[in-house]
Formats: structure tokens, C-alpha cells, sequence
């Protein structure tokens, strides 16, 4: 505990002296605009490749499907993270009127959230990732994440609640609360997986190399795991993104509009309905795929549901600035939380119209969606955080803001940019959804090569550089405003001590109710203390309980949703000719997912005319039954690939690796040189059938060894179909098979021309082929 | 009779239709708990972010001492 934390003054009969821990909140602060920049740029980068592919340079660290997890995991965790922590620490503080529970615990935070950010601008251009959105980082970077979140940050925050001099719970505090336990549940359950380089390495001894150490297999495959981790990725955006800074805005707007919030009622009906419906609406990310539409359809009402709590926010928050609108003219601060809020607002709004079904049959796999996501995280949480940063730098430094001008005309460039960014991408959108699902008077696709929906975007892509570039500019310009405030600070920061009387542990509470009724009736004297509503305001003053009660929440509406999922084996009906991945077709799937092809690729044709005429039969949930991780992916930057099978020769794929503008004049994928001069990890393939097999996968024969030489049968069989597909690409005009046996590129071609055809083939008779009968 | 038995044997749509009910139900009891609540609390909550600091350390005991950076 903090040295400073408990003193009793003797001059000050029963109160404690405090100070509050402000160094914490700037160390947060600083990372959160350096982080800021630094995801900014990245996402400038990924835009102008998407503008320009020749930007990609061929380097495979900086590819696109490497870059943009690195920039989404920058965005999220690093900036919006670091500024909900800054922000937790500097509100709780003050309104518990207690420092920290523990200086010790803040620091390990703070430090292990940097670490693990690290972790992830080093892992993931080296494509460790998991290949799902918004958790790509794999299993030790995981782990770390639940401690540091959960013990460090959790268990200082609690700490500090039950250790407060102030009796009752502010709003914020309820927010922060169940931002905390969310998280927690959500990562938790999303990231269950098997370690299966590690597996291996205890199993064999064998070390087959740093990155196959650090893959992981999910638990859950195909459809489960696709509502595993949109319940996941949904609430992310809800429990991360919306929840802290609900309650940042509780607090930071009063402070500068210096009046209360318009209506605490209102912040109280806020609260639990959010957090109530939020849960539920999910799976309104895969409407018409291969998930059972009663889940689609819940995910679709509670999102329609959600219009009403997030806009009783919105309103709120705006109120609150009533009788100080003429102080936002002149204040940036005041400009940033009007802009953050309305934003709020718009992109509310938005989330349950896409959620209409109807509407995301034209929204899905297109810009739009990428539009909806930056219009809540620059305009809401960009702007939020630049606001609060604002109004905290100063107090934290102990001076004026060094350029109130620079503010304002931050504020400006950061609006207009996204303006520009928004607008364009929005047109982008909408024009390829419509291309897409356009036909000609004779029933033909209007626009069959996919890459004409493409092309015609990219004027739209060169706006939404400018705008970017705009938005990054801006908040370059704070970095540097911050940097001279800090200058400017005094010698020695002034820490102010506080008094307080410590809680009383035999506070009695309000008088309890007492019944009106004359009748005997126990059952209706209870009723009637009931109907008097102290209930709440008991909740408020008492954090566990509280928690608790958050908690069930949350998991009515996950439960309802997961269970039946698991549990009723209709919901994904089996086929009997769906086999598992080979093993060098499960070593290419791993690339596919490394390389982050989902990124631009989705593996889920949907039961859409225009889908099925440009595709192929639209997909089946029992097709999925060994994807670990699901790879139907969310944005079409390139065509979807759930039937890539057969359509087209090794060549053509191999050509296309080369250079994708060579076969796709226009493409805009960058270029795979390094697939086909890096080779495949042979060893680590028995480990990744090995992995499988513990979850279930039939691999039979598959994971035994062979006695004498100690090779495992998988990675005998791999060898075997990696010479065959590497002599047909010789036959079809391909380079000498022994140049491009054991590279990369024959893994991915075998994973591509596996995809989709399990549908049309005969069901099996017998056991998977062994290592043994493959060799020969 | 498995767990697994009872929910494959419930029928799906009576789970939209549970949910409903639960958020009504709770919907419900929390407007009820805010009608009720004094409006003298609500002030008082709705000005604790103002308290703090300033407004805090005028109405108790206010030290000031100075510190090196950290």
C-alpha cells in the first residue's frame, strides 16, 4: 500500500490524509498520445497501400494482412486503452477520495500493458497472430493480458473502491466496473485454445522453431467458434470502446462544463440497459451466414434495442452542457466532448440500422462497415480522449495549456479529416455493395470480375488517405502541445493534501422502508418495502455486490446465446463428406491465417443470388467442423475464396502470389515473393495435427510416428502431396519441382485448392490415408 | 436425462422470448428504483465530480507540500 495512503493527523481528530497518485495518470497520458500516433500512422500506411499496392513494397513485414491487425490492435489497446486507464485513475481517485489501492499494482499495470503492447508491434508484422479480429495475439501475449488486466488493474481498482472515503458510487464508477469484469469474461472465454507448439515441444522435445511455439489452436471451430468471437468482438467494441468512456464522460464533461450531469435518473436507466442489451447483439455480425438465424435474429432485436439506452446517453451527455454552450465557441476542450458525444450518438445510431437484416445484406464485407468502426473510434473515442486530455494535461503539468490555438486548430483538422475519411468510405461502401449485387437484363452479374468493384474505389481511397493524414496530423499537433505544456511545468509538482473521514463501518444506511399495509401478509409487507426503491441506492454503496449484480447481467444474455449453441447439435448439422484438412493443407491453412488473408478474403458465400451466380453454393455450417480458427473474415477487399478449390490451376496461384496484377490486371493484393522462396516448417506440422487431434479432429494414423526413423506419419504425408502439387506445377509451366517443393507457396496452393470442394465429393468409406500408405 | 437433452429438446424460439421477458423484467424494476429515488440523492451524486479537488478541499482541510518529479 501506498506510503502516503493512510495518516492519521492528530490535529484533525477522524479524518485521513491523502494525495493522489497524479503520476500515474501522466505516465498514462503519455503513452496514450505516443501509442495514439503511432496506430494513426500505421493506419495512414495501410490506407495508402490500399491507394497505392505498390506501397506494400514486397516486404513481407509490412504487408497489408500483417499490418492492419497491428494497426486495429494499436487503435484499440494502446490508444483507446491507455486513455481509458489515464482516465479510470485520474476520475476514481477523486471520486472515491482515496489514492490508489496500490502505487505498486499501478506501476506493474502500466508497465505490463506497455509490454504487452510491445509485444504485439513485434509479433504481429511476424504474422503471430491467432487470425481472429481484435485477438489476434497469441497465447503467452494472452496470458499476460489476463494478469495485468484482471489482477493488476482489477485488483487495484477494487481495492481502491472498497478502501474510499466516499459512501456511494458515482455512475462512472459502475461503468468502470463492468468494463472491468466484461473484459475479463470476454477474453477469457474467447481465447481457450491449445498451446500446440508447446504441446508439441513437452510431447517430442522437439523445438520446431520460436513462431510454431507461440501457435494456438481455439477450442471452438467453425460456426461456435464464429459466435465465440463476435460475441468477443462485439462486446469489445461495447466494453471496451463504449462502457469507460461512458463513464470518462460522466465525469470529465461536469468537470469542464462545471455543472452536473443533466439528469442522474437518466445516467441510472443508461447504465443497466446498456449493459443488459449490449451482450446480446453479436451475432448481428454474421447475418446469412452459416449461423442458425434465431441467433442472428436476437443479435438483431437487442441491436435495435440498444437505439434507446445509447441515445438517452448521448442526450445526457449533450444536456449537460446546458447554459455553457457559448463556453464550447471558445473552449477546445468543451469542442472535442460535443463533437466525441455526437459522434457517439451518430455511430449508435448506425450499429442497429446495419444490424438490420436487410441492410447489412448490403453493408456486409463493404467499406460501410469500416466507415461505422471510424466513426466511433476517431469521432467518439478519438475525440473523447483528446478532450480529456486537454482538460487533464494542464492540471497534471500544473500550468496553462502551452497553445489553446493549436488545441482549437487540432480539433479542426481532426474534424475535417474525419469528415473526409468518413464520407468517402461510406460512398466506397455503398458503391461496391451495389456493384456487387448488380445484374443485367439477362439474369449475368453487371460486374463479374471482382476487380472492377475494387479499382473503382480507389479515388475513394486517396480521399480517405487525405482525410487520415489529417486526423494523424492533428494529433501530432497535441503530442507537441502536450510536450511544450510539459515544459512548462513547475520545479516541483505541488501535491495537495486531502482530508477525510475514513467510511464508518457501522453506517446504518438510509432509514429502511418501512410497509404501508395493514394486512398480515409477510409476502406483502416485503412487497411493499420493495415497491419504495431503496434497493438501488443500497447497490450504489456497496462495489461487490454491485459487481455481482453486473455480472449476471452479462450473462443472461451470453448464456441464452452460447448455450444453445453448444448444446443443440442442429444447429450445425453435420456432412458426411467434410473431411479433415491434410496436413500440408492444415501447415498452408496456418500461413493463410498468418499472412492475415482474412483481413481481405471471406470464406462464407451467402444464400444471395448475386453471391451464389459469382461464387458457388452458398456455404453450409457443417463445412466449418475443422476450421480452428474460422476464417469467414468481415471485409472483401478481395473476393470471398470459400469455393477457391479447383477453380483454377497451381499456376495461376502461383503466378498470383508473385505478383497478383500479373493474373488480376488492377489487383490491389500486394505481392507474396516471400511464399515462394521461404520454406515450410515440416517438423512443426506433426505438432499441428497433434493439436487438432487432441481437439478432436479424426486424424487417425495420422499422429503416430514411424518406429524406425522417429518421423512423424503426418509430416511423411505433407512431404508426399507437397511433391505432387509441386510436379503438377511443373507440368502446367511452373518452375522445376525441386525448386518449389518445400517452399510456402505449395502449402497455401494446397489449403486454396482444398477450399470449398468437400460439399461436392463422395463421403469416405474408410480411415484418413496413413503416413505409411501415403509414402508409397 | 443430459443437460445437452433438455436444452436440444426446448424449443429455439422460446429463447428470444426469454430474453425479452428478462429485460423487461429487469427494464421494468430499474425505471421503478429510479422513480423512487429522492431527488435530493440524484443532486447530491450528480455533484460528487464537482466536489472533488478544489470544491473538495474547501469544505475539509487543505495542505499543500511540495514534491520532486516523479
Amino acid at each position: 500500500m501506498s506510503e502516503h495512503a493512510v495518516q492519521t493527523d492528530s490535529s484533525k481528530e477522524g479524518l485521513e490524509s491523502f494525495v493522489y497518485d497524479d503520476q500515474i495518470v501522466r505516465m498514462f497520458s503519455w503513452a496514450t498520445i505516443i501509442w495514439g500516433v503511432v496506430a494513426m500512422l500505421v493506419g495512414v500506411i495501410i490506407a495508402i497501400q490500399l491507394a497505392f499496392p505498390a506501397a506494400n513494397l514486397g516486404i513481407e513485414f509490412l504487408s497489408f494482412g500483417r499490418l492492419r491487425p497491428l494497426h486495429t490492435n494499436a487503435a484499440i489497446f494502446a490508444f483507446a486503452g491507455n486513455a481509458v486507464f489515464a482516465g479510470i485513475y485520474y476520475s476514481t481517485q477523486r471520486l472515491c477520495k482515496a489514492r490508489m489501492f496500490s502505487d505498486l499494482l499501478s506501476r506493474l499495470h502500466f508497465w505490463g500493458w506497455q509490454l504487452i503492447i510491445l509485444s504485439a508491434v513485434i509479433t504481429l508484422p511476424l504474422g503471430i497472430t491467432q487470425g481472429k479480429e481484435y485477438a489476434e495475439l497469441e497465447w503467452p501475449i494472452d496470458l499476460a493480458i489476463a494478469v495485468v488486466w484482471l489482477v493488476f488493474f482489477g485488483g487495484n481498482f477494487l481495492g481502491t473502491l472498497i478502501k474510499r472515503r466516499e459512501r456511494h458510487l458515482y455512475v462512472a464508477l459502475w461503468f468502470y466496473i463492468a468494463t472491468i469484469v466484461t473484459v475479463t469474461i470476454l477474453h477469457v472465454f474467447n481465447n481457450i485454445w491449445v498451446p500446440a507448439g508447446l504441446v508439441h515441444l513437452i510431447k517430442t522435445g522437439e523445438f520446431a522453431g520460436p513462431t510454431f511455439l507461440m501457435k494456438s489452436y481455439p477450442i471452438y471451430a467453425g460456426v461456435q467458434d464464429a459466435l465465440m468471437q463476435w460475441w468477443y468482438g462485439h462486446n469489445a467494441v461495447a466494453f471496451f470502446l463504449t462502457t469507460p468512456f461512458l463513464g470518462m464522460m460522466y465525469y470529465f464533461m461536469p468537470k469542464a462544463a462545471e455543472r452536473p450531469v443533466f439528469s442522474y435518473k437518466l445516467s441510472i436507466i443508461h447504465f443497466w440497459s446498456l449493459v443488459f442489451l449490449y451482450i446480446w447483439a453479436g451475432p448481428h455480425h454474421l447475418h446469412y451466414t452459416a449461423l442458425p438465424e434465431w441467433a442472428t435474429t436476437v443479435g438483431m432485436v437487442f441491436s435495435i434495442m440498444l437505439w434507446m439506452p445509447s441515445w438517452g446517453g448521448m442526450i445526457n451527455g449533450l444536456l449537460t452542457l446546458r447554459g455553457a454552450w457559448d463556453r464550447v465557441a471558445r473552449d477546445p476542450v468543451l469542442k472535442f466532448f460535443v463533437v466525441g458525444v455526437t459522434f457517439y450518438g451518430m455511430s449508435t445510431f448506425e450499429g442497429p440500422l446495419l444490424s438490420i437484416k436487410v441492410v447489412n445484406s448490403l453493408s456486409h464485407y463493404t467499406d460501410w462497415t469500416i466507415a461505422h468502426v471510424h466513426s466511433g473510434t476517431l469521432g467518439w473515442n478519438g475525440f473523447m480522449t483528446f478532450g480529456m486530455l486537454y482538460w487533464m494535461m494542464p492540471r497534471l503539468f500544473q500550468t496553462k495549456l502551452w497553445s489553446v490555438k493549436l488545441a482549437t486548430t487540432h480539433f479542426w483538422l481532426g474534424t475535417i479529416g474525419m469528415v473526409l475519411y468518413i464520407l468517402s468510405i461510406y460512398t466506397a461502401g455503398i458503391t461496391q455493395g451495389l456493384m456487387w449485387r448488380a445484374w443485367d437484363e439477362t439474369g449475368r452479374l453487371a460486374y463479374p470480375a471482382f476487380v472492377e468493384t475494387v479499382t473503382v474505389l480507389i479515388p475513394m481511397y486517396w480521399i480517405r488517405v487525405i482525410g487520415g493524414t489529417m486526423y494523424l496530423v492533428g494529433a501530432i499537433l497535441a503530442l507537441y502541445n502536450f510536450y511544450m505544456t510539459w515544459r512548462g511545468r513547475p520545479d516541483k509538482y505541488e501535491e495537495t493534501v486531502h482530508y477525510a473521514a475514513p467510511l464508518s463501518a457501522n453506517y446504518a444506511g438510509d432509514p429502511p422502508a418501512k410497509s404501508r399495509l395493514n394486512a398480515n401478509a409477510g409476502f406483502g409487507h416485503k412487497g411493499d418495502k420493495f415497491l419504495q426503491g431503496n434497493w438501488h441506492r443500497n447497490w450504489e454503496r456497496k462495489p461487490l455486490r454491485f459487481t455481482l449484480y453486473v455480472v449476471v447481467a452479462v450473462s443472461i444474455g451470453s448464456l441464452v446465446e452460447i448455450l444453445p449453441m453448444f448444446m443443440i447439435s442442429s444447429n450445425v448439422p453435420t456432412i458426411a463428406s467434410v473431411e479433415p484438412y491434410t496436413p500440408l493443407e492444415l501447415a498452408g491453412r496456418d500461413i493463410y491465417v498468418a499472412e492475415g488473408c482474412f483481413n481481405c478474403h471471406s470464406q462464407m458465400i451467402r444464400p444471395f443470388y448475386w453471391e451464389t451466380k459469382r461464387y458457388g453454393d452458398y456455404s453450409k455450417p457443417g463445412e466449418f467442423i475443422y476450421d480452428r480458427p474460422f476464417q469467414w473474415g468481415s471485409r472483401r477487399i478481395g473476393p470471398d475464396l470459400a469455393r477457391e478449390g479447383g477453380r483454377k490451376s497451381h499456376l495461376w496461384h502461383y503466378e498470383h502470389f508473385k505478383n497478383p496484377a500479373d493474373t488480376s490486371p488492377g489487383s490491389i493484393m500486394p505481392r507474396y515473393p516471400w511464399l515462394l522462396s521461404k520454406k515450410i516448417n515440416f517438423p512443426a506440422i506433426q505438432g499441428r495435427v497433434d493439436a487438432n487431434a487432441m481437439l478432436g479432429v479424426p486424424y487417425g494414423e495420422m499422429v503416430k510416428y514411424d518406429p524406425e526413423t522417429g518421423i512423424g506419419y503426418a509430416v511423411t504425408a505433407a512431404q508426399f502431396q507437397a511433391q505432387v502439387i509441386a510436379m503438377e506445377l511443373e507440368e502446367q509451366g511452373g518452375p522445376p519441382m525441386d525448386e518449389t517443393w518445400d517452399k510456402q507457396v505449395i502449402a497455401m496452393i494446397a489449403y486454396l485448392q482444398r477450399l470449398g470442394i468437400d460439399l461436392y465429393k463422395e463421403a469416405p468409406v474408410s480411415e484418413p490415408v496413413s503416413g505409411e500408405e501415403a509414402s508409397e | 436425462m443430459r443437460f445437452t437433452d433438455i436444452v436440444s429438446n426446448m424449443n429455439l424460439d422460446i429463447y428470444p422470448i426469454i430474453a425479452l421477458i428478462l429485460f423487461l423484467a429487469a427494464f421494468s424494476l430499474i425505471i421503478w428504483g429510479v422513480i423512487k429515488t429522492p431527488r435530493s440523492f440524484t443532486n447530491h451524486q450528480a455533484n460528487l465530480p464537482l466536489e472533488d479537488d478544489f470544491d473538495f478541499a474547501k469544505e475539509t482541510t487543505q495542505e499543500k507540500k511540495g514534491v520532486s518529479h516523479g
